[in-house]
């Protein structure tokens, strides 16, 4: 797997950004306005499916450089509590999950 | 190894070669020829009992007519949890949560729906689609190979076709193709998501996901594509589609390359066939038939576990007890083909048990055999210049059960110097 870049790891992103890039991710693939996404209702119950669950932890890791597992949209099923979990991984912490790589 | 045990009131055949048939089937020759200890056993009976150290029985079926009947058997399932859980064995054996929505693992009322929703699109018409790119693909790895002194047909070109072939079928971006070669031999040697590497697994399903995402925005004109398409009817869920993307791409790639491999060693060592080929190359295709009964790369079918007590050739099964047809031993078989261990690509082959029967018959056998004949017919004028570049001895076997086939072709061409003629 491709080591990631420390620098990007350590990249300040404040909450807002972070719920605001979610929304409109999450939006997009389950079709829907970012408008009516709630952030405390389970994505799921927008008709998220796996694969886009997978997608969209994907897209985490690559736009703000950590390192996610595949289940995480499983474990932090709604937009804020995946926000509040990205935000206590400690920059330059690579993530929680490191055993798993 | 305990006494025999008495099922039914017969007694179950314990390893009748060895102390420990098991040992037996583990041993390096096997690899190389597993031909004549499976011979061996087909001649003393149809099922044999196997008892692996901390696992329940597992019964090796080495006669056609009894390995046929329990390939369409439907109390053999695939679940061990449907026969009881068996000791030694897992929920989904092997399945990672993300991946067990495949058609090989799966039973009745499940694989049914799944089989029609991946078979629908799977239409021989999109595999014979394949083709131009299939043979694009032959010429471009053919060149870049035979610049070279000694090279190796398995790696060099069936690897590579196998590799663009399934890539192409599935859709898979040419520019992808590089991080399959990053994630190397490892990755194409998963055949069962359980065994992958967990890292392995994660790039894969992290991979497809996108695709997947990246497929739905914008629609290609692909297998995947197909399979995502909403027809307004029943599809495949966000599971369901990881599942088979992934095992689509795994599950024929090994052996796909050993077809190629036995099928080229085959005619490396019978230049009269190689003659008989060029000069009517419709014959390729009942020549590979032949190679999949005569060395079939599946050397035994996916396990299966019996569901309830089944009575099976001179024994009874017991529910929870695994089952392994032996392909390679069925496709011997006096009883079913007349002098088996002869190659003979003018017989009829028909009901070889190459690519299994019945509900889990390999859904990929056209596309098998379409680039299995694209390689022969690519590298048929090659071949009677090529002399093996290692001693016969030298070469490598694929181990163990699953698979048999050669697993690298080194050759040179025939009067570049020292040659060990093959
Ligand atoms: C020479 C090449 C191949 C051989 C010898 C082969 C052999 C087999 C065999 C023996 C089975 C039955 C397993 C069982 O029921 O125990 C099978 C099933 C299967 N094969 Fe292949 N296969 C080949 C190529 C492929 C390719 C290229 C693909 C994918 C495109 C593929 C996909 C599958 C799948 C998905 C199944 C499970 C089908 C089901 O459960 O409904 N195979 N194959």
């Amino acid at each position: 797997m491709s080591t990631r870049n420390e620098a990007r790891g350590r990249q300040q992103v404040d909450a807002e950004q972070l719920r605001g890039w979610l929304v409109a991710r999450a939006a997009r693939y389950v079709r829907m306005d970012a408008a009516d996404v709630d952030c405390d209702l389970a994505l799921s119950q927008y008709g998220m499916d796996s694969v886009s669950a997978v997608a969209i932890a994907v897209d985490l890791e690559d736009t703000f450089g950590v390192v996610l597992d595949v289940d995480t949209l499983w474990k932090y099923p709604t937009v804020n509590q995946v926000v509040e979990m990205l935000l206590s991984l400690r920059p330059g912490v690579r993530d929680q999950r490191e055993e798993l790589r | 190894m305990s006494e025999p045990s008495t099922a039914g009131g017969v007694v179950a055949r314990q390893c009748p070669v060895d102390t420990s048939l098991h040992s037996r089937l583990r041993s390096p020759d096997f690899a190389a020829n597993p031909f004549t200890p499976l011979g061996e056993l087909r001649e003393r009976g149809p099922v044999h009992r196997c008892e692996p150290p901390g696992s329940s029985p597992i019964w090796l079926i080495t006669r056609y007519a009894e390995g046929a009947a329990a390939l369409l058997d439907r109390r053999l399932v695939k679940d061990p949890t449907a026969a009881g859980l068996p000791a030694g064995w897992q929920p989904g054996e092997g399945t990672s949560q993300l991946w067990s929505r495949d058609l090989a693992s799966n039973d009745p009322p499940h694989h049914t729906r799944l089989r029609r929703l991946v078979a629908r699109p799977f239409t021989p018409r999109r595999v014979e689609s394949l083709r131009p790119g299939i043979e694009q693909a032959a010429r471009d790895l053919r060149e870049r190979m035979v610049k070279q002194d000694t090279f190796d047909l398995i790696t060099d070109f069936a690897g590579g076709l196998t590799t663009a072939t399934i890539c192409d079928l599935l859709g898979i971006p040419a520019g992808d193709r590089e991080l399959f070669q990053t994630w190397g031999d490892r990755f194409f040697t998963v055949t069962v998501p359980g065994q992958a590497d967990n890292d392995l697994f994660v790039a894969i399903t992290k991979y497809f996901a996108r695709l997947i995402v990246r497929r739905r925005e914008e629609p290609q004109d692909d297998l995947l594509s197909a399979l995502i398409r909403d027809t307004g009817e029943d599809r495949l869920d966000g599971h369901e589609l990881i599942s088979m993307a992934a095992s689509l791409l795994i599950t024929g790639h090994e052996p796909g390359v050993r077809l190629i491999g036995n099928a080229l060693y085959l005619l490396l060592r019978r230049p009269e066939q190689v003659q008989a080929l060029q000069e009517d190359p419709t014959r390729i295709p009942a020549t590979i038939r032949e190679v999949l009964r005569f060395d079939s790369p599946a050397l035994t079918s996916l396990v299966r576990f019996a569901a309830e007590d089944v009575e099976l050739g001179d024994v009874v099964i017991r529910r929870g007890d695994a089952v392994l047809v032996s392909l390679v031993a069925a496709n011997r078989d006096p009883a079913r083909f007349a002098d088996p261990d002869e190659f003979r690509p003018s017989r009829d082959t028909t009901g070889h048990l190459g690519f299994g029967l019945g509900i889990h018959f390999c859904i990929g056998a056209q596309l098998a055999q379409l680039e299995a004949e694209v390689a022969l017919r690519e590298l048929l004028p090659l071949l009677p210049h090529l002399r093996l570049a290692v001693p016969v001895d030298d070469l490598r076997w694929h181990p163990g059960l699953q698979m048999y086939g050669i697993r690298d072709l080194p050759v040179r061409m025939a009067g570049a110097e020292s040659g060990t003629p093959g």
